[in-house]
Formats: C-alpha cells, sequence, structure tokens
C-alpha cells in the first residue's frame, strides 16, 4: 500500500486495468453463451 | 477496427500526457508542507543571469505567471522551451529551481489537481464509467416503455441488455471509486459517504431487477411485462441517487452541496480543457463499446432464444 501511495500512476494503471477486467469478464461469460449454443448444435 | 485504434490512442495518451500545474502550485503546497517540488509546465523566456551551473530565466508558467526560474545547465535547455519538470521554491527572493525534466515542449499537459496529483487521471476512467452506466439505464427505460406499449419481446430483450450493462458499468465505477478514494480519502468505503451509498442502494435496486426476472415463473410475455414495468420505477430512483442525493449531502465526492459537478447540465465541464477533451473522447469511446456488447449481446440471445424458446 505504501509503494501505491508513493507510486500514484500505478493506482490509475490498476483502475484501468479493473475498468477493462470487467469488461473482458461480460465478453467471457457472453463468449460461455457461444460456446454453449455450439455445443448444442 | 479504426474505433480500437481510437480507444487505445485515448487510453495510451490518458496515461502519458504530462500532469503539471503552475508556479503557485508549487509554493502553496510547499507553504502548506505538502511536498518540497511540484511538476509546473514552464516556458523558458529570456537569460537573466549565467553562471558555469545554473542559468536564471524569467519563465512563464502555463497561466502566464511570470517568475524567475534557476535551470541547471546540465539539461542542456534553451529560451523558449516549454518545459514540463518538478520546481522547488525558495521563499527567500520568491524564485523557483527547476529539479528535473520530464518532458521538452508537450504537445499537450494535463492541469495537476491540488490533493490529487497523478490520481486526477482517474477522472479520465471513473467518470466515464458513471456516465455511461447513466446513458445503459437510461436507454433499458426507454425500450422498458416501447415494450410496454408495443408487446414486442424483442424490446424487453434490448432492455434486458441496456440493463445488465448499466449494472456492469455501475459495479465499475463503484470499484473505481473505491480503489480512488483509499488513495485520496485513506479509506476503500465509507458508510457516511453519500456518494458511496447511494451507489451502493442503485446497484442492489438493478440486482433486484435480475432477481425478479429470473425468479419468476411464469410465461415469457408476463414475465417481461413485470420487469418492464419494474425497471422504468428503478430508474425513476436513478435522477435521485445519482444526481440530486449527493447534491444535497454534504460529501467528499466532487459535484457534493453547491459545488457543480465534473458533466452537469450546464454543459460545462469544470475542468482544464485538455482535461476535458480527453474525458469526453472516453466517454464516446466506452459509449460506442456499450452499443457494441448491447448489439453483441442481442444477438446472442436471439440466437438462444430461436434454439431453446422454453429457456430464460
Amino acid at each position: 500500500m505504501d509503494f501505491l501511495q508513493n507510486n500514484p500512476l500505478y493506482v490509475v494503471a490498476i483502475i484501468a486495468a479493473v475498468i477493462w477486467a470487467g469488461i473482458f469478464l461480460f465478453l467471457m461469460r457472453l463468449s460461455g453463451k457461444v460456446s454453449k449454443l455450439e455445443n448444442g448444435k | 477496427m479504426i474505433f480500437a485504434l481510437c480507444f487505445g490512442t485515448s487510453i495510451f495518451l490518458s496515461f502519458s500526457t504530462p500532469v503539471a500545474g503552475g508556479f503557485r502550485d508549487t509554493a502553496m503546497l510547499m507553504m502548506l508542507g505538502v511536498s518540497k517540488q511540484t511538476p509546473v509546465a514552464v516556458t523558458l523566456g529570456n537569460r537573466i543571469s549565467d553562471s558555469s551551473s545554473i542559468s536564471t530565466y524569467s519563465s512563464k508558467d502555463r497561466f502566464d505567471a511570470e517568475r524567475i526560474l534557476h535551470v541547471p545547465n546540465s539539461f542542456a535547455l534553451q529560451s523558449g522551451m516549454t518545459v514540463v519538470g518538478e520546481c522547488s521554491f525558495t521563499p527567500s527572493d520568491s524564485s523557483y529551481t527547476l529539479m528535473n525534466v520530464q518532458r521538452v515542449n508537450p504537445a499537450m499537459i494535463f492541469p495537476l489537481i491540488q490533493g490529487l496529483g497523478e490520481l486526477g487521471r482517474n477522472i479520465l476512467f471513473h467518470v466515464p464509467m458513471s456516465f455511461i452506466a447513466f446513458i445503459a439505464f437510461l436507454v433499458g427505460t426507454f425500450y422498458s416503455i416501447l415494450f410496454l406499449r408495443k408487446g414486442n419481446l424483442k424490446y424487453d430483450l434490448h432492455a434486458r441488455a441496456a440493463s445488465s450493462l448499466g449494472l456492469m458499468f455501475t459495479t465499475l465505477a463503484t470499484v473505481t471509486g473505491s480503489i480512488w478514494a483509499r488513495f485520496s480519502w485513506g479509506k476503500f468505503w465509507d458508510w457516511d459517504e453519500p456518494r458511496e451509498t447511494s451507489i451502493l442502494v442503485l446497484l442492489l435496486i438493478y440486482i433486484a431487477y435480475f432477481l425478479l426476472r429470473s425468479l419468476l415463473e411464469d410465461t415469457e410475455e408476463k414475465k417481461a411485462r413485470l420487469a418492464a414495468v419494474y425497471n422504468i420505477i428503478a430508474f425513476a430512483t436513478v435522477p435521485f441517487l445519482m444526481f440530486v442525493l449527493p447534491r444535497i449531502t454534504r460529501s467528499l465526492h466532487p459535484g457534493s452541496g453547491s459545488e457543480a459537478p465534473v458533466i452537469n447540465l450546464s454543459g460545462k465541464t469544470h475542468i482544464d480543457p485538455s482535461f476535458s477533451l480527453f474525458l469526453w473522447i472516453n466517454v464516446a469511446c466506452f459509449a460506442i463499446l456499450f452499443f457494441i456488447i448491447k448489439d453483441l449481446y442481442i444477438r446472442i440471445e436471439t440466437i438462444r432464444q430461436q434454439r431453446e424458446p422454453n429457456y430464460d
């Protein structure tokens, strides 16, 4: 935590990473639905 | 492809553009004992004096304030150059000394927000999340109204897609806000902070929307009708929880009390133009991303419903 307190740019990087991780997880969920559809053929 | 390139460039510039203030920030933060050195953007003017190791320039900062600046000759700077670097203030002769050089002649500079510094860049990520969440809930409600008027189940699917994306963007805004709060206010979560509490209530309201859909054991038509009514009622709370409550209560969050929020009805963003430009570019990029994912969601769900008619 002290490291992040002294290097705030990493906090910004973490926040950007959290956003992309969230969007990626949502897309993964959609990808899972597509896989289910493909397997159900 | 072009969208991905624009979005990537915008995110890259959101990180790489230097943050810099003016001479006044350096003096103020030093006097307050916050920091001895502050990043300042200066344009070197006439050289006043010269010694073997240090040259003295009459320099202007980004707010056109003219001050005396000492620059070590080892930096190899010349008159007319715009430099971003950390400066220290000497109260005895009201002069400034350039301690290091971070960037020479930068294309753009982000403003130094006192108390935030580099953390100010988070505005470019956190604010678009909240804004797109509101747009998503608005789109969801619009389709719920359309469904109730026309009775076509495809509008219900649009409402579900938009609301689920709204829930995702609200969650991301809450998580990113919480991380930011830890490093600005000292705590990840504070129950006395109206903005945090109100956004949690909003999250719970929309989680209930999806729980309602999944728990109902009724025909698709009836389920969709009930969910649409709930969605419209849920949206009625959004302006109150997102805009009204945080304005009428005192809070550490910007835009509380009489302070104007970053994005507001007057159409003016209360931030520096360079910041504002990137903020709107990021808002536009996340908005496009919202519509792309929403479209994908609808196409997948449409195929699934065609193949598995009884599935919800």
